[in-house]
């Protein structure tokens, strides 16, 4: 995979499998392409060259939304969030392929009904357990930075039956007790639905009790990759966040 | 018909009515969906079309079909007084010197034969809608592909140029500048553009407040607030914004058929931006957009307010200078300026902010879930 940015090459030849059914850590220090990879995995960045392949097919040339209707979840680092949406309905969004979504079904709300009640109620739950549910009826300006953050992810954990979800920094901003029940959310989807969780994270404390695998990049590259313990003490890693 | 309450009369609620369905359509479109169509007046324009051009011709097709002996003897008469050569009354009826003459005797066929009148109705009303969504199809082609400042633009021109330059500078398709008269379907024309404006009205309010609140509105607003994050959420926002599009553009339409109906012998310069564009736009910015019952407040506050100024400051300056009156004759669009000024700096959200797209009742739901 490779993706420039003007002279800045952001990703310079990166070259990644990302294990099925388990959750990969991607480490790394600011700057080093991390965000950029998940963008051009998702689909929001189209790649200078490489290819992208999902469980066996190769997506590179797919839209957005048609690599999400494969199964390929993500979030935002920084959040980007339906400003005119209250917090109830930005995470229902996230949920796709209701029947009302037409302009004519729309108005048959018997068609609808029943697919939009699960889903409420389901973003209901996830809100509860981000711990903004009494903020259901915020609009995104109304809410603070962490907030917006715990947002962020009830949206990623909606969709239904995703393959893979890509996690930028979950938990930052977050206090240390949610944050350890995020990563503990993120294994019991894992564990429980065989989804496959690529998580992008700084607070390495946190996550690597929850990791089964990780990769370390800097200056665009790929420097380590293995079990987490191992990579996290790779002289290289250690040096490249030093001097970062 | 003449309906007169006060300083209000039949003509202005029947525009008053014209304009709830332009507004609510533009809603769709610019409040929910975040397209900027500039170009509403073109989506307009072709429901009088419909009407104009297309319908007193096909009107005159019918009459020539079923009263082929009354039809030649009107053409005679015709190539006799005007010293022409029409070899039809559809041909008759499609030129600016005979359609003024030809039109009212079309429209006696009409009236005296009931069930052309009402096949002819629906077929004119097929005939907005397809020409709206043909229309439409052209524009979406632009708005997939531009960014939203460049799509305004892009508009605006494109309706400029079909109905300021394209219809009215050629004769054949309305009429030039003059337009052709537009079939009449009811001997009290406006007495049935009042009615079909008020029905029209009410489901177009009916169909749009469904809309606003289910799923769909939900995603419409959110392809308005972010495309990138609705794409990433599984959302086709092209196909979105074209079904959006096409729909609004055949709702538009029907305003101008209704305004048509209202005044057969509107020129096609009536049909301009100022009126069918930018009070739209206006109504809705006072009213609030993504908000169907914002789009109402704006069209009447706005209307109600144009009509006492329209009214009572001619009177005012009714003796003064040249000057005076003159700024008078003008104080209603100054007005409306200095009005949508002060909307938006002191409630730039509208009378009727955005509300949440109520599919159910949220809190219940979220009661349910304790
Ligand atoms: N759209 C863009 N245009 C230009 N440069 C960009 C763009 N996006 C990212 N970059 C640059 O690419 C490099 C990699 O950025 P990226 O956001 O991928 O880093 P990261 O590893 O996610 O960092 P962080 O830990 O701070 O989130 C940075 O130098 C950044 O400035
Ligand atoms: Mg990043």
């Amino acid at each position: 995979m490779v993706k420039n940015f003007g002279a800045l090459k952001a990703l310079d030849r990166v070259n990644m499998e990302i294990p099925r059914g388990k959750i990969t850590l991607l480490i790394g220090p600011n700057g080093s392409g991390k965000t950029t990879l998940m963008n051009i995995i998702s689909g929001v960045y189209k790649p200078d060259a490489g290819k992208i392949i999902l469980d066996g097919e190769d997506v590179t040339n797919l839209d957005t939304h048609e690599r999400f209707r494969k199964g390929l979840v993500r979030n935002f680092q920084i959040p980007r969030l339906f400003q005119g949406l209250i917090t109830l309905e930005n995470v229902a969004f996230a949920r796709y392929g209701n029947p009302g979504e037409g302009v004519i079904s729309g108005t048959m709300k018997r068609r609808w009904f029943k697919f939009e009640y699960e889903t409420l109620k389901r973003a209901a739950e996830t809100i509860t357990f981000t711990k903004i549910r009494h903020l259901w009826d915020k609009k995104p300006s109304e809410l603070s930075g962490g907030q917006m953050k715990l947002l962020e992810v009830a949206r990623s954990l909606m969709p239904d039956e995703p393959k893979i979800v890509l996690m930028d920094e979950p938990t930052s901003g977050v206090n240390p007790v949610l944050a350890h029940e995020i990563f503990q959310r993120i294994r019991d989807v894992n564990r429980k639905r065989r989804v496959t969780f690529l998580v992008v994270e700084h607070r390495l404390d946190i996550a690597v009790g929850y990791v089964d695998y990780a990769y370390a990049m800097a200056f665009g590259k790929v420097i380590a990759h293995g079990e987490p313990e191992a990579v996290l003490n790779d002289p290289r890693v250690i040096e490249s966040y030093l001097g970062g | 018909m003449n309906i007169e309450f006060w300083i209000f009369s039949d003509t202005w609620l029947i525009l008053v009515l014209s304009y709830f369905i332009v507004t609510l359509s533009l809603n769709l479109e610019a409040g929910y969906t975040g397209i900027p169509n500039f170009g509403k007046a073109l989506f307009v324009f072709m429901g009088a079309w419909a009407a104009q051009g297309i319908g007193i011709r096909l009107a005159a097709l019918f009459m020539q079909h079923y009263d082929p002996k009354d039809s030649s003897l009107l053409v005679e008469r015709l190539n006799s007084m005007l010293g022409q050569n029409y070899h039809s009354l559809v041909e008759a009826a499609g030129s600016t010197e005979a359609n003024r003459i030809v039109a009212p005797h079309i429209y006696d066929f009409l009236f005296a034969h009931p069930a052309l009148d009402i096949t002819l109705f629906i077929v004119i009303l097929l005939v907005t809608l397809g020409l709206a969504a043909a229309m439409g199809l052209i524009a979406s082609y632009a708005a997939l592909r531009l960014r939203e400042e460049y799509l305004a633009i892009l508009l605006l021109s494109f309706s400029e140029l079909v109905v300021m330059v394209i219809f009215n500078q050629t004769d054949s398709l309305n009429g030039g500048p003059k337009g052709l008269w537009a079939v009449e379907f009811y001997p009290d024309n406006r007495l049935f553009a009042l009615i079909l404006g008020a029905v029209i009205s009410l489901l177009v309010f009916i169909y749009a407040e469904r809309l606003g609140n289910s799923p769909m509105g939900r995603t419409m607003r959110a392809v308005r607030d972010d495309e990138v994050a609705a794409g990433v959420f599984g959302r086709d926002v092209a196909m979105t914004r074209l079904k959006v599009i096409m729909i609004s553009s055949m709702i538009a339409a029907l305003a101008g058929l209704v305004y048509i109906e209202a005044k057969p012998s509107a020129q096609t310069l009536t049909f301009n931006r100022v009126i069918w564009t930018f009070f739209p736009w206006a109504f809705l910015i006072l009213g609030g957009m993504a908000n169907n019952k914002g789009a109402i407040v704006g069209v009447l506050v706005f209307m109600v307010l144009k009509r006492f100024v329209e009214f009572y400051v001619p009177q005012m300056a009714a003796g003064h200078s040249a000057a005076i009156q003159m700024l008078a004759a003008y104080l209603s669009n100054i007005i409306v300026g200095l009005l949508i000024l002060l909307v938006l700096y002191f409630r730039p959200q509208g009378v009727l902010p955005e509300k949440p797209s109520k599919t159910m009742d949220l809190d219940v739901v979220l009661e349910e879930t304790k």
